[in-house]
């Protein structure tokens, strides 16, 4: 292969890998912004979506269509419930305490995805079928075309949902000052449940449209939200738009990374960028200074 | 004419497009006791901020004692001589009463964590007279009976003398604070006045942001008064109280 | 020197003596000897987040560095322990300062992802750099320990070694905690700008504490390699991390025994768990989960409730 085609190959394999991790930190963001929480369990409603999508549509036998929108509705139903059963009844948590409640989440999410469907790799069939479409000398899936375009699509709905609707600029209200926002009626309590509602769909959406390219197993979760918390840290904690860019960048890191140096580094890039981001600017490349010290930590 | 211990030269303090402070001059003499007066938003907090070193100025400088104090970082400052205490208390939490006072020890002394881990007889020499100097300044402001007492179960006024304890001991040239009578009554605040009176008779120079025109007209000996910043008037409480200028600003222009 | 504080170690100190006397199943031993090189770094780890008010989500990579370090030494260039042990501390301590003055700047959630993100990239390293640490089949044949002739080649010896350590760091650091020292990281984690206005040197003290916090750890790795004589990266990998974390706050987060009470419980629970097998995650989960969401102070806390609740209920039926 040429050195074009094979940078058009990394560039290609960049952007599956940065619309997954974009995804995950768009989660990551909602409900932060919402609450201030760092959900470490985000990464376990995409193994969760991948699983259960994977349970639905191949054990159950239901088309992939009607798979779809149910495994996004189981695993915002276990999103909701955990809010509630772990978020809620805490009353003024100190973010240590946050912290561990949602590793303990992602844990249980993990225990029990595993005691239900074992240590071994699980995979979807692809959506389109596999047969590659040759692009500037390289080949790519159509799967990655899905998942590029499941990305702009939850982009777009995402953008609709928080500048047109309701519900959505009452999210942003809370993000800015929850006091003020419960003051004019906003029920501060319903939206962080529906940010965490939210948040595991999206993740949930990430985990189908990924188990197809890359296997999924019970314990694929972590490194998962880690490197989307990369991209969340990088595009400005609470930034859609930085997100979704931000995941860009660490996914083309990432392939051009393990290209061009190693591959059995490649999982550190993402971690070493995050650890940069935070050192020099932990506000990222969209976030204001002074409004990132201003949350509440 | 006493000699002056602490001397600001033309601070300029600016928060994004506010500037707070706006080319601020002034000299405090060594054992004196100055008030700073002036409307809400007038500065006074943010100027003992910069004096503490909680963030230092755009312009100007700061003289303690002749050293150069503008700019340096709280922990520094706090060595060289000035002790503070905060509007909302910033007592410690999770520590007793007494350890809070203890914790005002610290410039004075010197016990790493080699020495300390090892209970070297030097170490534990200054661990006593640590906890006797600050059993001594608890004395002084009345809280001597609530040392052993988890420092957030006391009553919110006592919080605030434990502040004015912690930073006496830290035994500074100069002690800012910020506010001590809010929320006091008259007997409190009485009480408080004389405190301020035998501070003084240490031989430490204090600095006090106060509201209360009693205690300040009371217990001052220069007046310093704020407003946007700028330094509206200064002189002994006498000429504050007939200063037409000062007086303009705090009950507005006669009509 | 006041007694009080005195008894409760030389107690512990006399039940650890006569431990062996009692239980001398190795099987049981060795569940002992993990629950003293846990308690080791919850005690640090304790210090650094209970009483400094920190948070760190990596220290598994001071294990780490700490076990290989020593077991690369001692291997590969057959150094002697008395050379390769203080190495691995140096190492751990070097690496700590490195990243902690970067990272300590940081509060809450970034400072736990800077410590993860540090914990997990000296992870992955351990398992690429096959040349250097035998990548993810580890390294084997780690000598044990031995004093001149004498080696630390059973159960009980190795348990009154790691023991022993464990009792001496204990006093130390209790000693630390009643300190100047210790009042200075207790006034960082009650108001760092109070402490600052103080004279503590919050960025100093936060930096020392880390330091500290993860010679501990590197000691318990050094103690971990020598034992097992095998080590690979899993035995340090992010959910060991967490479990540490997890040991100080359900132990008791700030409080002298709660990394050993913490250690010592989340060490024998997985043992019961298994058991359950497959279920055992799952249940390790739940349990978390409701412990810290309950008792977020702690076994130590909440023994103390127990215990004032106790004291009120002799009192009052004596009164009456």
């Amino acid at each position: 292969m040429s050195l074009f085609s094979q940078i058009v190959q990394f560039f290609f394999t960049g952007i599956t890998l940065g619309s997954i991790y974009a995804m995950v930190a768009l989660g990551f963001n909602i409900i932060y912004n919402a609450t201030g929480i760092i959900n470490f369990a985000q990464g376990e409603f995409v193994m969760l979506g991948g699983m259960i999508m994977v349970w639905l549509s191949i054990a159950v036998g239901l088309p992939m269509v009607i798979a779809f929108p149910l495994t996004i509705l189981a695993v915002t139903v276990i999103g909701a419930l955990f809010e509630r059963f772990a978020i809620y009844p805490m009353k003024k948590p100190s973010v240590l305490i946050l912290i561990i409640i949602t590793l303990a989440g992602s844990i249980v999410f993990k225990g029990g995805a595993m005691l239900i469907w074992g240590k071994e790799t699980h995979t979807l069939p692809h959506f389109s079928g596999e047969d590659p479409i040759v692009i500037l000398g390289a080949t790519i899936l159509p799967q990655t075309l899905w998942i590029i375009g499941i990305l702009c699509a939850v982009v777009l709905m995402l953008a609709y949902f928080f500048n047109f609707t309701m519900l959505g600029k009452a999210m942003r209200a809370c993000a800015v000052n929850p006091t003020a926002a419960s003051l004019v009626g906003i029920s501060v309590k319903k939206v962080v449940l529906f940010s965490f509602a939210l948040s595991s769909a999206i993740g949930a959406v990430a985990g189908i449209v990924f188990t197809p390219m890359v296997l999924m197993e019970y314990d694929r979760g972590a490194l998962l939200a880690l490197k989307g918390f990369c991209a969340a840290v990088l595009g400005g904690l609470g930034n859609g738009i930085g997100a979704v860019v931000a995941g860009m960048i660490i996914g083309l890191l990432e392939s051009f990374g393990a290209g061009f140096i190693s591959s059995g580094y490649k999982d550190a890039l993402a971690l070493l960028v995050l650890l940069v981001v935070l050192f020099v600017k932990p506000s990222g490349i969209f976030g204001v200074s002074e409004a990132s010290k201003l949350k509440e930590f | 004419m006493s000699e002056t211990v602490l001397q600001a030269c033309n601070i300029r303090k600016e928060f994004g497009g506010i500037v707070a402070l706006d080319a601020l001059s002034f000299d405090i003499g060594r054992g004196s006791i100055t008030a700073i007066i002036g409307p809400n938003g007038a500065g006074k907090t943010t100027l003992i901020n910069v004096m503490s070193g909680l963030f230092p100025p755009e312009r100007g400088t700061i003289v303690l004692n002749g050293n150069a104090i503008t700019g340096r970082k709280s922990h520094d400052i706090s060595r060289l001589g000035i002790a503070r205490t905060f509007q909302t208390a910033q007592i410690f939490n999770n520590m007793t009463v007494l350890e809070n006072v203890m914790v005002g020890r610290h410039t004075k002394t010197t016990a790493g964590m080699f020495r300390a881990a090892l209970t070297l007889p030097g170490a534990r020499r200054e661990e006593k007279q640590i906890r006797e100097k600050a059993l001594h300044f608890l004395g002084m402001v009345g809280l001597r009976d609530a040392a052993g007492l988890p420092a957030a179960s006391i009553p919110i006024g006592n919080q605030r003398l434990l502040e004015i304890a912690r930073a006496l001991a830290v035994e500074p040239d100069v002690l800012l604070l910020d506010e001590p009578a809010a929320g006091l009554n008259t007997q409190e605040t009485r009480t408080l006045g004389e405190l301020i009176r035998t501070i003084k008779s240490l031989g430490m120079t204090v600095i006090i942001i106060e509201h209360d025109m009693e205690l300040v007209m009371d217990i001052s000996d220069m007046i310093m008064v704020l407003n946007f910043g700028q330094k509206i008037a200064w002189g002994r409480p006498a000429d504050i109280q007939s200063n037409p200028e000062v007086i303009a600003v705090y009950l507005g222009e006669e009509e | 020197m006041r007694l009080k504080p005195v008894l409760p170690i030389l107690f512990f100190s006399c039940a650890v003596l006569c431990g062996p006397f009692f239980i001398t199943s190795p099987y049981f031993l060795e569940i002992l000897i993990f629950i003293g090189i846990y308690s080791l770094i919850t005690l640090g780890l304790n210090l650094l987040m209970g009483f400094a008010g920190q948070i760190s989500l990596g220290h598994a990579a001071f294990y780490a560095i700490g076990a290989y370090s020593s077991a690369i030494l001692t291997t590969r260039y057959n150094m002697h322990f008395g050379i390769s042990i203080p190495i691995a501390l140096c190492m751990a301590a070097g690496i700590a300062y490195i990243v902690g003055v970067p990272s300590l700047r940081l509060k809450g959630h970034y400072l736990a992802m800077a410590t993860l993100a540090f914990g997990e990239i000296i992870h992955i390293c351990l398992n690429a750099a096959v040349d250097l640490t035998g990548g993810p089949s580890g390294i084997a044949g780690i000598p044990q320990m031995q004093v001149g002739q004498f080696v630390f080649d059973t159960e009980i010896k190795y348990y009154y070694l790691v023991w022993a350590i464990f009792i001496v760091l204990f006093i130390m650091t209790q000693n630390i905690i009643h300190s100047r020292v210790g009042r200075a990281l207790q006034s960082i984690h009650g108001s760092e700008t109070a402490a600052s206005a103080m004279g503590v040197n919050v960025a100093n003290y936060k930096v020392q504490v880390f330091m500290l916090s993860a010679v501990f750890a590197a000691l318990s790795g050094v103690l971990y390699a020598h034992y097992i004589t095998f080590i690979s990266p899993q035995t340090s990998d992010l959910m060991f991390s967490i479990r540490l974390v997890t040991m100080v706050v359900v132990g008791g987060m700030g409080h002298i025994w709660g990394g050993l009470l913490g250690a010592g419980i989340l060490t024998v629970l997985p043992e019961f768990l298994s058991i359950f097998e497959d279920y055992d995650m799952l249940i390790y989960g739940c349990i978390l989960l409701v412990m810290v969401m309950f008792l977020p102070g702690g076994v130590v806390r909440g023994a103390e409730v127990v215990y004032s609740k106790l004291i009120n209920l002799i009192r009052r039926s004596k009164g009456e």
